[in-house]
């Protein structure tokens, strides 16, 4: 009698551990799942804010100015040099910035950009 | 004895004679003023007859920001040529302004904390005899490096346009100085030290010259190239080429020209050579008139000599230098313009497992 209950007691014992291991099994591919989504949604996320600024910048209008714009009062040297304020430069920094809350990310990409314009006196005659 | 002669020199008729392009013109400037960008004129200021002062004052209140007694900064004689304006740093606001004194002194001096500091002598023109009464423009190029000089460490320069007339004759010579943009000017520069290039060779003429020629006129400090006559508006430089202007003088003491032709000037910018078919033809004459581009129906670029009333053409097709080779060129369209260029690109992020 005692040992039946020694050998139930056992597989008790048994069954207990093998439930633990299962378990914490189960929890840890759930978190590495959880650990591999939220790196492949931070990609994603920053592919989309990668495209979205090259599409700013692919569609800057040519007399745009924003807020962000500083006009240099002579341009970086350049072989075709010109005088004056002629050939005006301006500088500008162009963001764009995406964020997710769950789970929570944050992407920026800055772009420093240089423009080169002709400021004409005259009008077209 | 000295003060004496000073105001004979000034109010003399002969003063009159030098015909400067834009006397004591003020020359609006951004600069940092208190910690914040402001607009700024500067001028040169006559208080008394040998006592003049870099003056720069407000643009929108007209108080006075600063001021900088050149003769007791070692900076001495007359000014007649405006101020030119730098910014080293490409911050947006200038850091050094440049005056160019009438015996052909180029001085550099220094704009920082809101106040000027110690004058830098960079050149001194005045074993050229001649009065310089016109500082034309400061410009920041830049050479391909295969188009410099394999001494050139910095291949990005200023270059300094100046006019300085012959006192006998009455004719201008026009002056190109290359000057470092970063580190110290190792010598002042002189004028035995600039390539003359008043006269071609036949080579150059026929547009025959090697790399290695114009390697070694780009080895000089400068050039200078002596004119047909007086500039009668002021040059410009549009791509690469300088256009000036310049009209014979019978009586070398008179500003009043009765001619009705003048001799326009077309070349290189780095090393005077020539750009178009010939390097100076006949324009006609207008009085007061300037140098204007104009852009026509189909994109073209065409240069005019423009005053209120009327204008004429004189470039139907303007032409720039290009980076292909050292005497390339290329007409020059306004449909390229404006010019992108992405300097650089940063990225940020955060919540990255």
């Amino acid at each position: 009698m005692r040992e039946r209950g020694m050998v139930l007691l056992s597989a008790l014992l048994f069954l207990v551990v093998m439930l633990l291991v299962v378990a914490s099994n189960l929890v840890l591919s759930q978190l590495s799942l959880k650990s591999a989504q939220t790196a492949q949604q931070q990609l994603q996320l920053e592919f989309r804010t990668l495209e979205q600024h090259l599409k700013q910048l692919n569609g800057l209008a040519p007399d745009e100015v924003p807020e962000s714009t500083l006009a240099l009062p002579s341009c970086p040297g350049i072989y075709a040099a010109w005088s004056d304020a002629t050939l005006q430069c301006d500088l500008m920094l162009i963001e764009t910035s995406e964020q997710t809350r769950q789970p929570p990310a944050f992407t920026r990409y800055n772009s420093l950009l240089l423009r080169k314009q002709l400021k004409l006196s005259e009008p077209v005659p | 004895m000295k003060a004496l002669l000073l105001l004979l020199t000034l109010f003399s008729p002969m003063v009159a004679a030098w015909c400067p392009l834009l006397p004591n013109h003020p020359v609006r400037v951004t600069i940092n003023h208190a910690e914040q960008k402001r607009q700024a004129d500067a001028y040169i200021r006559t208080l008394a007859v040998d006592a003049l002062r870099l003056q720069l004052v407000a643009a929108d209140t007209g108080y006075d920001l600063s001021g900088l007694d050149l003769s007791a900064a070692g900076i001495q004689g007359a000014i007649q040529a405006r101020p030119l304006a730098e910014d080293a740093n490409l911050d947006g606001a200038a850091d050094h302004f440049w005056l160019v004194t009438s015996t052909g002194e180029v001085w550099r001096v220094p704009w920082q904390q809101s106040q000027f500091g110690q004058p830098l002598l960079m050149a001194d023109l005045s074993d050229a005899g001649l009065h310089f009464h016109t500082a034309v423009t400061l410009i920041r190029a830049r050479l391909p490096s295969q188009l410099a000089p394999m001494s050139w460490r910095n291949l990005e320069q200023h270059q300094l346009l100046l006019l300085g007339t012959e006192p006998d004759s009455g004719q201008d010579v026009l002056f190109s100085l290359r000057f470092l943009v970063a580190g110290r000017q190792p010598y002042v520069m002189k004028s035995s030290q600039l390539v003359d290039r008043t006269t071609l060779s036949d080579a150059e003429l026929r547009q025959q010259y090697s790399a290695a020629d114009w390697r070694v006129l780009l080895s000089a400090a400068g050039w200078r190239l002596r004119l047909s006559g007086r500039v009668s508006s002021l040059p410009k430089v549009i791509a690469g080429v300088i256009y000036a202007p310049a009209i014979t003088v019978k009586d070398a003491n008179s500003c009043q020209f009765e001619k009705t032709e003048q001799q326009l000037y077309a070349v290189q910018l780095y090393t005077a050579s020539q750009i178009y078919p010939k390097r100076s033809w006949a324009i006609p004459y207008l009085e007061q008139a300037a140098l204007r581009i104009r852009e026509q129906p189909d994109k073209r670029l065409i240069l005019v000599l423009a005053d209120e009333r009327q204008s004429v053409a004189l470039v139907d097709t303007l032409l720039k230098i290009t980076t292909d080779c050292h005497q390339c060129t290329a007409p020059l369209t306004l449909d390229k313009f404006p010019l992108w260029q992405r300097l650089a690109t940063y990225r940020d992020e955060r919540g990255a497992f």
